[in-house]
């Protein structure tokens, strides 16, 4: 039988004010009806659906959602925030929950999506704005798969959909770097 | 609560309106095509686009999943190149607008602000605002009369929303039919005399960036997208994104060799639509970058507007 502390019952409260301090949104709200998931449009490739993602966050099982690989995917489309009836805002929730995943340092299920990220705010950092070249390029040497995309590069050649030329820093008196380094340093 | 809210309509003094112009990093080169509609539609209908000089990246989808405040920040400091030129600001890209709008309202918040505005040069207000590319058409297309537009469209369309052209909300603001079941995209691209079917579809998301990292999440999901739009009649699917446009247009051949289902349907931009319907060539709105064949079929379906002549 799963038994919960007064003790540990304490620190889960206040862990979920420090959540609804930070993202303005209470989770004990959830009653569970299930529209988050049954909206989602990535759902089936999670490991945990946001719905179950909403209980165990109000169970205390903080670490468990925090590196699940639905935090990871979330594709930040917000169904599952406009559709709850109790107005959570549950894309908000996983925002927050993958944030915090990122500046502990824990190690998500699946980090392909974390590569992803530091790929492409590597490059902006540098650029001030995305290369899409370079950054397609490097993204695909991370994951290990050189050739992903290469069916629709001469398509995209051709048409004139990729930029051709060395990329260009964006004269912005360098304060793009100075807003990373006062945030996440380097990603 | 006002159904409406969420379109935020600038109170202009004259009927010509005085814009900034943020194109976004993607329109700058993977999706030039809709940076060129965008720019030669918006100002033939009256709008003064200003170049934002030295805009930066809004972050995009990676900013704030990995962090909250660098999320706010990035946009907050195009806002403020924005306040400085004391102009609203048009974004074409929904995920570029949706970052600025997210971060604009972050702004009216003073603690919150406090934070932004901590990590940069020099503060933001957050008073410019965002206005996205149906926000800006609907804007300059409420007083246009369908029988001053030049060319007329015989075309059956669906109109395509995505996920981020109509949410998030501001926060407070809920459960408008403008959610669920969008129609302010239909009712422009109805002024130009194509028929816009019903359909379940609007504002199902496409996989959006997920083709990078967990690519079946698209195909599977545009695929469903591209076979209910021709299961609702459409010859055309309409729609204001540009990664939309590259899940469902630029990865047809991917998707029809994961779903072994071959669909031709063209899609266009919402604001190539409008351009075919003012006059502009199908070249010269940039509908030729398309890979799936949309060009001939644009071309077909445009036709001169018959003048009623009364004798």
């Amino acid at each position: 039988m799963l038994k919960i502390s007064a003790e540990r019952n304490r620190e889960i409260e206040e862990t979920l004010d420090a959540i609804a301090a930070e993202s303005g949104q209470d989770l004990r709200l959830c009653y569970q009806c299930g529209k988050c998931s049954a909206g989602c449009p990535v759902h089936a490739w999670f490991d945990i659906p946001p719905n179950r993602m909403m209980h165990l966050l109000q169970l205390g099982e903080f670490e468990t959602v925090l590196t699940s690989r639905a935090a990871q995917l979330c594709a930040s489309c917000f169904a599952c925030s406009m559709r709850c009836p109790k107005e959570i805002d549950v894309g908000r929730v996983i925002d927050a929950a993958r944030n915090i995943c990122y500046e502990r340092g824990l190690v998500p299920v699946d980090e392909v999506e974390m590569r992803f990220h530091r790929t492409f705010l590597r490059n902006v950092r540098t650029f001030g704005r995305l290369d899409e070249m370079t950054f397609a390029a490097l993204h695909n040497l991370a994951q290990r798969r050189p050739f992903a995309d290469f069916d629709i590069a001469p398509d995209m050649v051709l048409k004139g959909r990729l930029r051709v030329g060395l990329p260009r820093r964006v004269k912005d008196g360098g304060e793009v770097k100075r807003i990373f380094a006062k945030t996440v340093n380097k990603p | 609560m006002n159904e409406n809210q969420w379109i935020h309509k600038p109170k202009h003094e004259q009927t010509r309106r005085r814009w900034a112009y943020y194109p976004g990093c993607s329109l700058e080169s993977s999706a030039r095509d809709y940076d060129t509609s965008s720019r030669l539609v918006l100002q033939a209908l009256g709008a003064e686009l200003v170049d934002l000089e030295g805009w930066t990246c809004c972050g995009s989808s990676s900013a704030h999943a990995v962090n909250h405040v660098l999320g706010a920040a990035l946009p907050a400091r195009n806002l403020r190149l924005a306040e400085e030129l004391g102009l609203d600001v048009v974004m074409p890209c929904p995920a570029c607008s949706v970052r600025h709008k997210g971060s604009r309202d972050e702004l009216q918040d003073p603690e919150r602000a406090a934070r932004i505005n901590a990590v940069l040069d020099a503060p933001a207000r957050g008073t410019a605002r965002v206005l996205n590319i149906l926000e800006a058409l609907d804007d300059l297309m409420s007083d246009v009369d369908p029988a001053e537009l030049p060319f007329t469209l015989d075309m059956k369309v669906v109109a395509y929303y995505g996920c981020l052209l109509t949410r998030p909300l501001p926060p407070g603001v809920r459960y408008t039919t403008e959610i669920e079941e969008p129609v302010v995209m239909d009712r422009i691209i109805e002024k130009t005399g194509a028929t816009v079917l019903p359909w379940a579809f609007k504002t199902e998301c496409c996989g959006a960036s997920l083709s990078f990292t967990v690519k079946d999440a698209v195909l599977v999901n545009s695929g469903r997208i591209l076979a209910q739009a021709v299961a609702a009649g459409a010859e055309a699917i309409v729609l204001g994104c540009q990664l939309c446009e590259q899940n469902l247009d630029l990865r047809r051949a991917q998707i029809a060799k994961h779903n072994g289902q071959r669909i031709d349907i063209p899609i266009y931009y919402v604001t190539e639509i409008i351009g075919a319907a003012l006059g502009f060539t199908p070249e010269q709105l940039g509908v030729e970058q398309h890979t799936v064949e949309a060009v001939q079929a644009l071309r077909a379906a445009t036709k001169p507007r018959v003048v009623a002549v009364t004798t």
